[in-house]
């Protein structure tokens, strides 16, 4: 019988042997799944043995896993980053550039890939014998067109804040407004866990005046999302109504990462297109922002 | 928390934060470049961090493994359409076969440390994440969870087809290792 303490605060788990036994192991039992449990070691005590297992490989991968202490070097490398911060903060202005993803240095490569990616993106949203509007091929320049405007503000301070120079969202709705005839609503997505950062006008290809909104995690960890806004002009008949929010990825297929998440329904004479690459975020994102629930893979 | 404090408890973490990205990078120069980008950006998301009781460590390891699938992500990316769409946790299931039932009275983990090595070596990034926050940080599911940010479910399913694995690694060599292994089929519950 193992002597785990069952704990009332776990999540409901599949009754299954094999993750009962799993569990109990790691101590992480519901009080009905510890009775469960307990119930079966009585008729089967030679599976407490199973047990013993996982608890002596959890010990042994510890060991195995333990690279020790991290090298010294690295250590300095840190403290001495910590103390150009810092000196950096002393001597340069205030912070407004307060974001990292922002604020870091970006490699070569990080740039070479967005170059490559530029020419290769193949956008997913496709359907055979599209007459007009959105053609395989302009769905295509779209997708492109806005993942590389997103990629390129999220790797370059310069870029970003040349671009997306309205600041305030108050400013942002005005010049929307007068960019798009009509100001994007529910773009303030603070219950998401992310915070405005600027508006800016652009160019998405297919017609139409366009807007571009990003937003940085409230809390600092994750990537920011974007959130690009086009008039309305019928691009869509043809494969989305009001009513849906057609979803898609844009990635490799010979990759095991799922790639950014590409967002896009209709409101009100506009079109709206979210674009992340954090998963779980987007939901909670397309929440806040208004998007129909009603989602078309197509 | 002022500066300093951050700072020193932070740098108190390094260790285990170059644990963590050894073993989703596999290289020492990658893993020492995310260790320093994870500080960079805890540094300036500093203000941000609130502790929840669970100290400034989830938080790094959030940010670590956060900055390891975004660059790997951005690395990979290249032309063509998938369908695949939120697919990923789908995939992914408990093993439904138990651990063995070995009689350890005549088992030595000692000697077979480097067979394990090598079972965690052909595991995939997120499962050797998973297993390195459960085995050596000595995490829960819950906390685990919310520092690789997926549902516990995935968590769960994730940790115990790598401790199957390595399992099944380790089965393989039973009767090298002497061990005595019981048979009979696991009755179901």
């Amino acid at each position: 019988m193992t002597d785990s303490i069952p704990n009332p605060d776990r999540a409901p788990l599949p009754m299954d042997l094999a993750t009962l036994i799993r569990c109990a192991a790691d101590d992480s039992l519901s009080l009905e799944q510890a009775d469960a449990l307990r119930a079966h070691l009585a008729d089967n005590p030679q599976d407490q043995a199973r047990i013993d297992f996982e608890r002596g490989l959890r010990d042994a991968t510890a060991k195995a896993m333990n690279t020790g202490a991290a090298p010294a070097e690295l250590r300095q490398s840190i403290e001495t980053m910590f103390a150009e911060q810092q000196t950096a903060d002393t001597v340069g202005p205030p912070e407004t550039k307060s974001h990292s993803y922002w604020s870091q240095p970006r490699r070569v490569g990080a740039i070479a890939a967005l170059i490559l990616f530029a020419f290769s993106v193949v956008l997913i949203i496709q359907r055979p014998n599209q007459s007009n509007g959105w053609s395989a091929g302009l769905s295509q320049r779209v997708v492109s067109w806005i993942q590389t405007e997103h990629n390129k503000c999220c790797d370059s301070d310069k870029y970003r804040e040349k671009k997306l120079n309205v600041v305030t969202v108050a400013d942002a709705q005005e010049r929307s407004r007068i960019d798009l005839g009509a100001a994007p609503t529910h773009i303030q997505i603070e219950n998401a866990g992310y915070k405005f950062v600027g508006y800016g006008s652009c160019h998405i290809p297919g017609g139409g005046a366009s807007g571009q909104i990003i937003y940085a995690p409230i809390n600092g960890v994750g990537e920011p999302v974007s959130l690009f806004v086009q008039q309305d002009n019928g691009q869509l008949d043809s494969v989305a109504t009001n009513n849906d929010c057609i979803e898609g990825i844009i990635a490799d297929r010979s990759k095991a990462d799922p790639g950014d998440q590409l967002y896009i329904w209709r409101r009100d004479g506009l079109i709206y297109y979210l674009i992340t690459c954090t998963q779980n975020k987007a939901k909670p994102c397309l929440t806040s922002l208004g998007a129909p629930d009603n989602r078309i893979s197509l | 928390m002022d500066r300093a404090d951050f700072e020193r408890l932070a740098l108190e973490q390094l260790d285990a934060l170059h644990r963590m990205a050894m073993q989703i990078s596999r290289r020492h120069d990658e893993a020492a470049d995310l260790v320093q980008e994870t500080y960079l950006r805890a540094l300036k998301a500093a203000h941000r961090f609130e502790d929840q009781g669970q100290g400034i460590r989830p938080w790094l390891f959030r940010i670590l493994i956060n900055t390891f699938y975004t660059k790997r992500k951005r690395d990979n990316r290249g032309p063509t359409s998938v369908a695949e769409f939120f697919t990923e946790e789908s995939r992914e299931t408990t093993p439904a076969e138990p651990p063995p039932a070995w009689d350890l009275a005549c088992f030595d983990w000692e000697h077979v440390d480097e067979r394990i090595k090598a079972a965690v070596e052909d595991l995939k990034p997120e499962y050797r994440a998973v297993l390195l926050l459960w085995g050596v940080e000595g995490l829960k599911y819950r906390e685990i969870a919310e520092i690789v940010d997926s549902p516990i479910g995935t968590v769960m399913s994730r940790l115990h087809r790598a401790r199957k694995l390595l399992a099944d690694a380790l089965n393989d060599c039973t009767e090298e290792l002497g061990v005595r292994t019981t048979r009979t089929n696991p009755t179901d519950l």
